[in-house]
């Protein structure tokens, strides 16, 4: 076997620091101020072991944990880079920049946004290239959505290398669900020089890992494993150097280049590994090559059909454009919802509608929709800030929508791409329009693909668009289109996407056609549809094809799908009949809390002619109000009112979009905000509220959660609110809660608030200042009805 | 460490849910026993701990964790005990996340799966104490495990515990700024090491033979022991 040059990494720098007396949870990056000898002795230890490449002791060294201490990121990276310098001069060993987890959780899950852990790295890192580093290794990184922020201010503030090692648990995924696969296509999508695994076990455990990732990418890869797992008891791990070593071994076998040690190795470990291991590795790695879209706990491969959910976009929709208008995201998170529980693969995301600042839209859009799937997102926008600033959210590895064969689009779009390692969809148009034949349009995707690859993406990575046009205007463009997508198929051996549903407009029941032309699309070569999956007989013919094409073994899915469909109709059939009306159905379909009980009678209603005010105060509002006083008097139980109030909320939408239809203006009865005060991120309490407020026609402004109480003030100011609601779930945070309440008041602005929470008490409210208190969801519509009528 | 649990009580599931003995609906059970299983099926529970001496001269405190504990909660928890359990565990990320994506699809099922998750890691605590009452051997006694936040342990003691365990890299556990710990189903907690067994308090509602008749309950109210 051909073999290259094996580096080696250093061992654990906390285990030797320990040994010389550090305290276990002190900050080990005090020392490369107040003892740099004995962090340069450490570093020596390893370059005389044979250490090639050498971490600098600043693990740890952020603003977040630094905090308190006294010391600045900047002084102690310096410091603990020289120490690394001085331990390497004369030598060729380089000195890595060392950077582990900020240590805070990003949002959704966590309180640090994107963009603040973005900063963190940032000043890191210009300090470490200032002082000398030679590289950066981030590492025992969990989360791909903080190595994306580290690695993108890596790239955009330094030039420096990157390597990336992440740490895995027994089952191959990371402690926020990220699996291998995942990181492999994200960091070879941003381009890093390495990467890579370490820490939590030993090398026999994270072998199988290494394994999978030099399968997966051509990209050097790293491994820094534990000496063997720690005694709970006393944290001392369980193997020798040499048997250390030993168990390395292998994994020269697979062309590992960095091999090193972590927690709880020492010079010995890297020395033994240095004897066994003899400095050598295989050089060749069989990778496949696959195309692949993903998030960190979702990869998607393209080797069969897979469904862009198409939902999530304004165009001809009212009640879309009049979310995105409102900065609905409830809503649209909803549409996200709904198309990943009907199957969809991949979520198309487009949210351009004039008048917006689209890049700020999509920025939020993406962010919002992420946190309630973990599908793979499509970020679709003719406007290239918005795709910047969607692809720049994306927690994972997306797809451009689109470029096309204009020289201009390629030179914005292309490099895109690149940059944040992106697939895109190529459309078979330029300059001149759409060409009229099957040719013409390879012969643009053709164009695409070759611009793709001179940019530096791989083919893999580029998917084609031969567009569909309307049938009913243009009957002989379907076959063209068809033909387009085979030749595109054998020829170039690309990916095709395409827009389906476009061919049945100005046609009735349309998705007879849509249907129609996706099966004829499927065979000829189409594998990536763009489509509404909550249309049964579109994921119908989805489901046909890949029993008829052998792509679904023994047709499981198939008749998975026909078994649910038997139920749903058996539960419908059970209901007993209505003797009193559709509107008597629907008042217990939401005492009863039956969803698609109320969303079936609301549409019966509707086409019955039935005004919508007429539906919500005759129907909607007395049956919450009788569930809601059963929980008062202690008769109901908190799940049935959510539930309850769940099921109304199914109703109520399909009311504003009746509303939104008829371009009538909304019916509110008026507007309050709720907040979870600043360092509070417990929002389950406040999100209940907010639903049964609007399920009472209230306008709820939601804040979110961690909410500064200067954005409370500035929304109540701006928006001319009058009822503010504040919840708090800690002791801690009652605190920010009193400060939020002091600065509505000392902004003059006129309104009544209300509190709640788990910690909170009637008493205590009075105390803080807070108009009213509110034990529940309950209560807070009684205060909403006092107030704002 | 991972951790298994086969099983939470729903007595505290309802507790959480701020039963009050209404009639619980064949709807509602269900939606209990969904979530239940749900909760099973994507929590991954970790843990870690650690022994640590015990100082009792001027207040309590642990010298190697630096860490000193004011307040008679801890003096009288820790009476007597030469040495403590630090012990901090977790539902882990991904039930954050079942939450998160839960709300905006059923809000009834977010709510039952949340109290599931704060029943699910008194379980994974419960079957931590006895695998480190295991591992400390015969003549080792815990005592019951307190919390910071509860009685007058200040919340602030999460972050010296956080820090001394390196909860952060051994089982993703963070605590933020102010002071919470996520992912949000966690728990640390002091443990005393006692030379013989110690009287257990009082463990709140869900464990009294009295939960599903209690006037006190019923009006929201305790008898005063829990």
């Amino acid at each position: 076997m051909e073999k290259h040059k094996l580096i080696y990494l250093d061992g654990a720098m906390g285990t030797m620091l320990q040994k010389a007396g550090l305290k276990p949870g002190a900050c080990p990056e005090m020392l490369n101020i107040r003892d740099p000898g004995a962090v340069t002795a450490v570093h020596r230890a390893y370059i005389e072991a044979g250490s090639g490449i050498i971490y600098a002791n600043t693990f740890g060294a952020n603003r977040y944990k630094l905090r308190g201490s006294g010391c600045q990121p900047a002084e102690l990276i310096e410091a603990g880079v020289r120490c690394a310098r001085t331990a390497a001069a004369g030598t060729d060993v380089l000195t890595a920049l060392d950077i582990g987890p900020v240590g805070q959780l990003l949002e959704p899950y966590g309180p640090l946004p994107f963009r603040e852990a973005y900063d963190v790295f940032r000043e890191m890192l210009t300090a470490g290239e200032r002082a000398g580093a030679e590289l950066v290794v981030f590492e025992t990184m969990t989360d791909l959505y903080e190595v994306k922020a580290a690695v993108l201010a890596a790239k955009e503030n330094t030039s420096l290398p990157v390597f990336v090692t992440m740490t895995f648990e027994r089952g191959g995924r990371t402690f926020t669900g990220c699996s291998v696969a995942a990181m492999a296509a994200v960091l070879d999508g941003l381009g890093v020089d390495a990467m890579g695994v370490n820490c939590s076990l030993g090398p026999e455990e994270i072998f199988p890992l290494a394994e999978e990732l030099c399968a997966l990418t051509d990209t050097p890869v790293i491994v820094k494993a534990n000496a063997g797992l720690p005694d709970p008891a006393t944290g001392r791990y369980s193997i020798t150097a040499e048997a250390f070593a030993e168990a390395m071994l292998p994994y020269t076998a697979i062309g590992v280049s960095y091999i090193g040690g972590c927690c709880g190795t020492e010079p010995d470990y890297i020395r033994a590994l240095a004897a066994v291991t003899g400095g050598e590795t295989a050089v060749r790695r069989p990778v496949r090559r696959r195309s692949v879209v993903c998030t960190p706990t979702r990869v998607v491969e393209i080797d069969g059909v897979r469904v862009i959910g198409e939902r999530i976009n304004p165009t001809g929709k009212k009640r879309f454009r009049q979310a995105v208008l409102d900065g609905d995201m409830d809503f649209i998170v909803r549409q996200a919802a709904e198309q990943a529980d009907a199957g969809a693969h991949i979520l198309d995301v487009n949210v351009g509608v004039p008048g917006v600042d689209e890049a700020a839209v999509m920025e939020r859009t993406v962010r919002a929709v992420q946190a309630v799937t973990d599908l793979p997102l499509q970020i679709d926008s003719s406007d290239t800030a918005a795709l910047e600033a969607g692809l720049r959210a994306v927690n994972g590895k997306a797809i451009i929508n689109s470029v096309n064969g204009e020289r201009d689009k390629l030179e914005k779009v292309l490099p895109l791409a690149k940059k944040y390692g992106a697939a895109v969809v190529g459309l078979t148009m330029d300059e001149n329009g759409i060409p009229a034949t099957a040719e013409g349009r390879f012969a643009i995707a053709k164009r695409i693909l070759d611009a793709a690859e001179a940019a530096g993406i791989p083919r893999e990575d580029v998917f084609i668009d031969c567009l569909t046009l309307t049938v009913s205007a243009e009957q002989d463009k379907a076959r063209e289109t068809l033909r387009a997508v085979s030749m595109v198929r054998d020829s170039l051996g690309l990916h095709c996407v395409l827009g389906v549903s476009n061919v049945s407009f100005g046609l009735p029941e349309r998705d007879l056609v849509t249907a129609g032309f996706l099966t004829l699309a499927l065979a000829a070569g189409l594998d990536m549809p763009i489509v509404n999956p909550n249309t049964e007989c579109v994921m119908d013919a989805v489901r046909v094809f890949n029993v008829l094409y052998g792509h679904d073994r023994n047709a499981e899915a198939y008749m998975a799908a026909c078994a649910g469909r038997r139920r749903t109709e058996a539960a419908q059939a059970a209901i007993p009949g209505t003797p009193d009306g559709p509107g008597r159905a629907l008042m217990d379909a939401v005492e009863k809390g039956l969803k698609e009980d109320c969303r079936r009678l609301t549409e019966t209603l509707l086409r019955a002619g039935a005004e919508e005010t007429e539906i919500i105060d005759g129907f909607l509002i007395p049956a919450l109000d009788r569930v809601g006083n059963g929980f008062e008097c202690g008769e109901l139980f908190l799940p049935q009112l959510i539930s309850a109030a769940g099921a109304a909320s199914a109703a109520f939408e399909l009311i504003r979009a009746s509303i939104a239809r008829r371009g009538a203006p909304s019916v509110s009865k008026g507007r309050l905000i709720v907040a979870t005060v600043k360092g509070d991120i417990h929002d389950i309490g406040k999100n209940i509220v907010k639903t049964i407020l609007e399920n009472y026609g209230y306008t709820v402004i939601d804040l979110g959660r961690d909410v500064p109480p200067e954005r409370v003030v500035r929304a109540a100011v701006e928006q001319d609110v009058r009822l503010v609601g504040l919840s708090a779930l800690m002791t801690t945070t009652l605190g920010s809660m009193e400060e939020t309440i002091r600065a509505l008041r000392r902004s003059g602005h006129e309104c009544k608030i209300w509190v709640g929470g788990a910690v909170m008490t009637p008493e205590y409210a009075e105390k803080i200042g807070a108009d009213y208190y509110a034990r529940d969801a309950k209560e807070s519509v009684d205060i909403a009805r006092r107030v704002l009528g | 460490m991972e951790l298994q649990i086969e099983s939470f009580s729903r007595r505290e599931v309802l507790q959480y849910l701020g039963w009050r003995g209404e009639e619980l609906t064949p709807e509602t059970a269900a939606l209990i026993e969904q979530a239940a299983a749900e909760t099973l099926e994507t929590i991954r529970p970790q843990y870690v701990w650690r022994v640590f001496a015990v100082e009792t001269q001027e207040g309590v405190r642990l010298p190697e964790a630096e860490l000193a504990l004011p307040g008679r909660s801890a003096a009288e928890l820790l009476e007597g005990c030469r040495s403590c359990v630090l012990l901090a565990a977790t539902l882990g990320a991904g039930f954050d996340r079942l939450l998160v994506q839960t709300q905006p699809r059923d809000m009834a099922r977010a709510l039952v799966l949340d109290a599931c998750g704060s029943a699910a890691i008194e379980a994974v605590c419960d079957r931590a104490e006895e695998e480190i009452g295991a591992a400390l051997g015969d003549g080792a006694f815990l005592t019951d495990r307190f919390s910071p936040g509860y009685g007058d342990m200040p919340l602030e003691a999460e972050r010296p515990i956080v820090r001394v365990l390196d909860t952060d890299r051994r089982i993703g556990l963070t605590l933020t700024e102010s002071c919470m710990l996520l992912p949000r189903k966690s728990v640390t907690a002091i443990l005393g090491v006692a030379g013989e067994a110690r009287p257990r308090r009082f463990r709140g509602c869900a464990h009294c033979e009295l939960f599903d008749r209690c006037l006190y309950r019923k009006a929201g109210k305790t008898c005063g022991k829990a």
